[in-house]
């Protein structure tokens, strides 16, 4: 129970306000524009205006400083005199201006109905700043509002909206503001007891509502929609779909976290125990094969790092992240689907962000015997940032990487990554990855970097299964590297003169000795596409040999070449067809014969096609698992993507840079498909030559699918599609034509309908349009033929009016009815 | 001068020239009405003066709309009570009120006022504001209390009470009727009179013993014979055969003496509200005084009379209450009998109109004559006032002059010939 006790106002006349002036001052406006307009000596009109609001001001001010018992006394009657005279004086001044200038100064003045509106509007301003009682206020009111709708109506300059508006709204604040003060001073004091038992009453009801309409809604079996955020559950249905919203079969060993990448919640100890969660070696072998026992001609050696193993986990050594990817894999036949037991979710990593995202899980840079490597005098850790605890919103972040400003959009992007099932301790990322943090980690050893230069959770198995890594990313602006005047359009570290500081980008300028004469290709490409020397930018180069792997090699994953293929590049352009390895292994080693550093990356490619709306989030598979190459520029690794099947990694561009890119992209396709373009701007031009025949064909065809329609319906529409066509040929309705002449001269032009059923048809529209109702219905019913066979004529001629000569109404000869 | 000028420009503004055409213009007084108004003008401009006005019109609309359902439709889910505590008033005392307000809308109502009776329309604590209600919550009993202080007497409410808004802008409003289960009874407001009537301080005062004077109650204490206007009841039969003449006993009388309290309804039925008000508050301050110091008093009201007692003193003052002049053709002079007391006290007015006649009429009972005046006492008219009549003026010291009359005729003694002031 709440209790209130009313606060007692008196009516200490105090509360007079300015509504009613500001009110009156914006009416005033309103007539300025008016009057203004229509005087000759507009400067004589603003000047008075003023000189009268200024003035009803100074008396508003003055009155507002004494109180209301003072204005109604006895003494104040002659002072209440002299502001009556006063405000005479003040709404005759109209009138005296009006007499002055047209005796005195042999001016024109203003017009009379004007004189007479300034009148009134003096008298508005002068109620409002004199007013000592609600009825002056009232009074002042009701001539605002009448000047302002008189303004409104009787101008058509723009600038009356603009201050009508205000006034409106004002208007109505100062109609509730009046209603309030006149019943505020009386409010009583109240308690409050809430009608707990209706209350009650009703949300029963609402809840029984939402159950019939919950009960209705399951009957019809839309459960996927209806059990949207609940704990899946096992059992009752015989099928599952990895992208269904409901765990069939899934959440009893895993949880509720499958379903919303922010949740988390074990319920199973198992979940922390070995299990048949796949590592990226499973994965590769899984997705592309077993890469082929090719003898090598030198054995190497792979250090084994110093954690001691326990025994128990010698079984699963085999799933430690390879350090080598070889590019000569046996064909894949069978998939082994790894999913865990009691589950049927196969989702590695679940991502709340914009996709397509390219997310990185390792590199490598060196190729050697149709073999990727990560070499292991390459020690990223020393040239990456230390992790640097940031708090952004009393969040733990972790600054991780700073890249040219110049070469990416200032803003970042957020994106999340939970990982489902995948064991690695690397930390899923796109190439631009600036900030890093898991909810309460804020200590930076829980991060580090791994030798090829990719975020990862050091000293750890892997990444705990259902943690949420949030990300900042930056998206590239490249837009520098393709203007030749930026000093960042140089990317080629072979040129003389190059900042040779970096020299661990030899390591992604090596190319093996079998692959050279293979990748030498692209400089055919380059000379091909008239791209070589200073009539490009390096970054053009890159770009020139990625769409021409996109658009001559397609996606093959069974194209794979033998065990004792020497260069896969040469391989790879002879087929035209090869896995996306494959391709990301040509474009990479044809970007470094051009002497731009580039790399190997393996990873995830979250598709835009798994978003699902309902979760805002993308699902990751393992047959996402995809590679591509990155490009080195200016200390940042941009990715690329040399295979057509997949999108291109996203870019920002301004407006300005996407017309520009568009206009050349639009020139490089004429270029490419000279005679397909000619033939395409040929047609172009020809429908619009022939757009109003066109136009006429599809309202035929249209008005042909109308004819099922009734009589009265399709009368009217002959009529609406008779009008447009004219319309469409620009052949006016002659003034003073009737309906009869109209009608008459359009079906003589526009249909081979015969004279007599011409007529009968002109007969039945006037009745239509001026008979009434019982003879239409009998109109209709006499003559329904006779409109259907006009109707089809019609629909004929504009049909066939595709391949009549163009003609104009003169030609046409009317007929005339008898 | 001003202030005259002044009343002439604004009589000669207010002054209502055509009378006749106010059946047709008066919905104009009404904000509803310029609204109306505005948006036909604003349609007309717009059809044919300029389309801008149509936006005026839509504005207008708008408003008129607006201002119109929302009362109406807040004003649907009000239902209300009336109660006033105690239900029983003099004027002018202060008295609980209380209205209870239901609001079966889930949204709330703001900007509710009370309307009743002017009488009973006001608050202790904001004199000359209306009852109002800020806000009634949603979905809620609320009760709202105010300090009320009747201005007259009657049987309140008088017509329906409503519970209205125009929220939120003014211009029309919905109203609701309360309800009352106990209507409130506001008594004539009665003058405390100090000084104290001869007569009264007997023994017997309390218990309304007998005295030893010869009277017509109690025991019988001699004989004597028979007098015009003997009660047959009185006959002492034996003695009567005996002498062969009528012979009655003699009594005891009452320790209590009697008076009779005439009011002229002639005259109550010709004066102003104001002057029938004050008469009989006049009557219900000598009744009520008389009765609390023991003595007995026959009210007269034309033709009718009635005995007051402390048992009765509710119900009188409930008559007094609701109590409206009647017909003139109804009205008919009173009659005192023998048993109409010690004195007569007439509450009449200055009009030269009375059902009660001049002194003669009463016989020898004392007459005093308390009279209101609705001028000050010295612009009383002496041919018209009696010579032994005390003058009573409507006003804001008619108190102390009732007062004043009553000490005078108490020093003179109620049954003792009174002597005009």
């Amino acid at each position: 129970m709440t209790t209130r006790i009313a606060r007692v106002n008196g009516n200490s006349g105090k509360n007079r306000t300015w509504g009613t002036l500001v009110l009156a001052t914006l009416a005033s406006f309103i007539i300025l524009l008016l009057r203004v307009q229509g005087t000759a000596t507009p400067t004589w009109i603003v000047v008075e205006t003023f000189a009268v609001i200024l003035s009803a001001f100074g008396v508003r001010v003055w009155m507002n400083q004494r109180s209301q018992e003072s204005l109604d006394s006895a003494e104040f009657a002659r002072l209440r005199m002299i502001l009556l005279i006063a405000g005479g004086i003040v709404i005759l001044i109209p009138w005296l201006s009006k007499w002055t200038q047209t005796r005195l100064l042999g001016g024109t003045g203003e017009a009379t109905e004007l004189v007479w509106i300034g009148m009134l509007q003096y008298a508005a301003l002068w109620f409002a700043g004199g007013a000592y009682q609600p009825r002056h206020e009232w009074l002042s009111f009701l001539m605002s509002c009448f000047l302002a709708i008189f303004g409104l109506a009787t101008s058509d300059r723009q600038g009356m909206i603009q201050i009508v508006g205000p006034f409106a709204i004002i208007a109505v604040w100062w109609l509730m503001a009046r209603y309030w003060n006149s019943i505020e001073g009386g409010f009583v004091a109240s308690e409050n007891i809430p009608l707990i038992r209706m209350r009650l009453i009703i949300l029963l009801g609402m809840g029984m509502m939402a159950g019939i309409v919950l009960w209705l809604a399951t009957s019809a079996g839309r459960e996927t929609v209806l059990l949207d955020g609940f704990m899946p559950t096992s059992g009752g249905k015989q099928r599952a779909d990895a992208s269904a919203r409901q765990g069939v079969g899934d959440g009893d060993m895993l949880v509720a976290a499958r379903d919303e990448a922010y949740t988390f919640g074990a319920v199973d100890t198992d979940l922390f125990l070995d299990s048949e969660v796949p590592s990226m070696y499973d994965l590769v072998s899984e997705i592309y094969g077993e890469a082929s026992n090719k003898k090598r001609k030198y054995a190497r050696a792979i250090s084994l790092d110093q954690q001691v193993k326990d025994v128990d986990r010698e079984g699963t050594e085999s799933k430690k992240n390879s350090r080598e990817f070889s590019a000569l894999r046996k064909p894949n036949e069978q998939s082994q689907n790894f999913r865990p037991e009691g589950t049927d979710s196969r989702a590695i990593v679940q991502v709340i962000g914009r996709t397509p995202a390219w997310l990185r899980l390792e590199t490598f840079d060196r190729f050697e015997e149709a073999t990727w490597l990560q070499s292991s005098s390459l020690d990223m850790k020393k040239r990456n940032l230390e992790p640097e605890l940031k708090m952004i919103q009393e969040k733990p972040w972790f600054t991780v990487q700073t890249v040219s400003g110049e070469l990416v959009y200032p803003v970042r992007e957020r994106l999340a990554v939970k990982v489902i099932q995948f064991e690695s301790p690397r930390i899923l990322s796109p190439s631009l990855l600036t900030h890093i943090h898991i909810d309460r980690v804020d200590q930076p050893d829980f991060f580090g970097w791994s030798n090829d230069g990719q975020m990862m959770m050091p000293n750890r198995e892997h990444v705990p299964r259902l943690t949420i890594i949030h990300q900042l990313t930056q998206i590239p602006s490249l837009h520098s590297l393709r203007d030749p005047t930026s000093p960042l359009s140089h990317l080629s570290h072979t040129q003389a003169g190059h900042d040779r500081s970096g020299d661990f980008l030899s390591h992604y300028l090596q190319i093996d000795a079998p692959e050279q004469a293979s990748a030498a290709v692209a400089r055919q490409w380059l000379e091909q596409a008239k791209l070589v020397g200073s009539r490009a930018t390096d970054w053009e180069r890159v770009m020139a040999i990625v769409n021409r792997l996109r658009s001559s090699i397609q996606l093959d994953a069974s194209s794979v070449p033998s065990e004792d293929c020497d260069s896969v590049v040469s391989f790879v352009l002879q087929q035209g067809r090869a896995p996306d390895y494959l391709i990301a292994t040509t474009a990479a080693l044809m970007i470094r014969d051009s002497g731009i550093p580039c790399r190997l990356c393996r990873g995830f490619l979250a598709k835009s096609e798994r978003f699902d709306y309902r979760s805002g989030q993308t699902e990751v598979l393992p047959e996402d698992l995809h590679t591509w190459a990155e490009v080195y520029a200016h200390g940042m690794w941009i990715p690329i993507e040399p295979t057509g099947a997949y999108p291109m990694p996203h870019e920002h561009r301004t407006w300005w840079q996407w017309a520009i890119q568009t206009a050349w992209s639009i020139r490089d396709t004429v270029i490419r498909h000279p005679i397909q373009s000619a033939i395409a701007a040929s047609l172009v031009a020809l429908a619009l030559y022939f757009r109003q025949r066109l136009l006429e064909c599809q309202i035929g065809l249209l008005t042909a699918m109308m004819q099922w329609m009734p009589a009265r319906t399709r009368i009217r529409w002959m009529l609406g599609t008779l009008r447009w066509r004219m319309w469409l040929w620009d052949e006016p309705i002659s003034q003073g034509a009737t309906v009869e002449r109209w009608l008459t001269e359009q079906l003589a032009i526009r249909s081979r309908a015969s004279r007599s059923d011409a007529e009968t048809f002109v007969r039945t529209v006037q009745g239509l349009a001026y008979a009434p109702a019982p003879l239409q219905q009998r109109t209709l019913a006499a003559h329904g033929h006779v409109v259907s066979r006009v109707c089809w004529s019609l629909v004929a001629s504009g049909i066939l009016g595709l391949l009549s000569p163009r003609r104009s109404s003169s030609s046409a000869k009317p007929i005339t009815l008898n | 001068m001003s202030q005259e000028l002044l009343t002439r420009v604004g009589s000669a503004m207010h002054y209502d020239f055509c009378p006749w055409a106010n059946r047709y213009v008066y919905w104009l007084k009404r904000p509803i009405g310029w609204v109306v108004l505005a948006f036909a003008a604003s349609l007309l401009l717009g059809i044919y003066v300029s389309q801008q006005a149509y936006m005026a019109a839509g504005i207008v609309a708008a408003v008129g709309i607006i201002g119109a359902l929302w009362p109406w439709i807040s004003m649907m889910g009000i239902r209300g009570e009336l109660s006033w505590t105690p239900s029983r008033c003099e004027e002018e005392e202060i008295i609980d009120t209380t209205l209870t307000i239901t609001n079966r809308w889930p949204w709330p109502a703001w900007g509710l006022v009370v309307q009743a009776d002017d009488a009973i329309s006001n608050q202790v604590n904001a004199p000359g504001q209306p009852i109002s209600l800020s806000k009634v919550p949603a979905w809620t009993r609320s009760r709202f209390w105010w300090d009320c202080q009747p201005s007259s007497r009657g049987i309140y409410p008088k017509r329906q009470v409503r519970l209205t808004t125009a929220f939120p802008f003014g211009i029309w409003s919905s109203s609701r009727i309360l309800k009352v289960d106990e209507p409130l009874v506001v008594w004539p407001r009665t003058v405390r009179l100090t000084d104290v009537p001869e007569n009264s301080g007997t023994q017997h005062l309390g218990i309304g013993g007998l005295s030893q004077r010869v009277g017509d109650d109690g025991d019988w204490m001699g004989v004597r014979p028979y007098r015009e206007g003997d009660s047959l009841r009185q006959v002492h039969w034996a003695q009567t055969a005996r002498r062969d003449n009528l012979v009655v006993f003699e009594r005891q009388s009452r320790s209590r003496q009697s008076v009779s309290i005439a009011l002229d309804a002639l005259a109550a039925t010709r004066c102003s509200p104001e002057e029938r008000d004050w008469m009989l508050r006049v009557l219900a301050s000598l009744a009520n005084h008389l009765l609390q110091h023991a003595w007995n008093v026959r009210l007269h009201i034309g033709e009718r009379w009635q005995v007051l007692h402390m048992g009765n003193r509710v119900s009188f003052m409930d008559q007094l209450a609701a109590w409206e002049s009647p017909a003139q053709a109804q009205l008919a002079p009173p009659v005192f009998g023998r048993d109409c007391g010690v004195a007569i006290a007439v509450i009449s007015h200055t009009q030269n109109n009375s059902t009660l006649g001049d002194d003669s009429s009463y016989g020898e009972n004392r007459i005093h004559r308390f009279m209101t005046w609705s001028k000050t006492i010295d612009e009383a008219s002496p041919e018209i006032i009696p010579r032994n009549a005390w003058i009573i003026g409507v006003g804001s010291e008619a108190d102390e002059q009732l007062r004043e009359a009553w000490r005078q005729a108490c020093q003179m003694g109620i049954s003792q010939e009174a002597v005009a002031p």
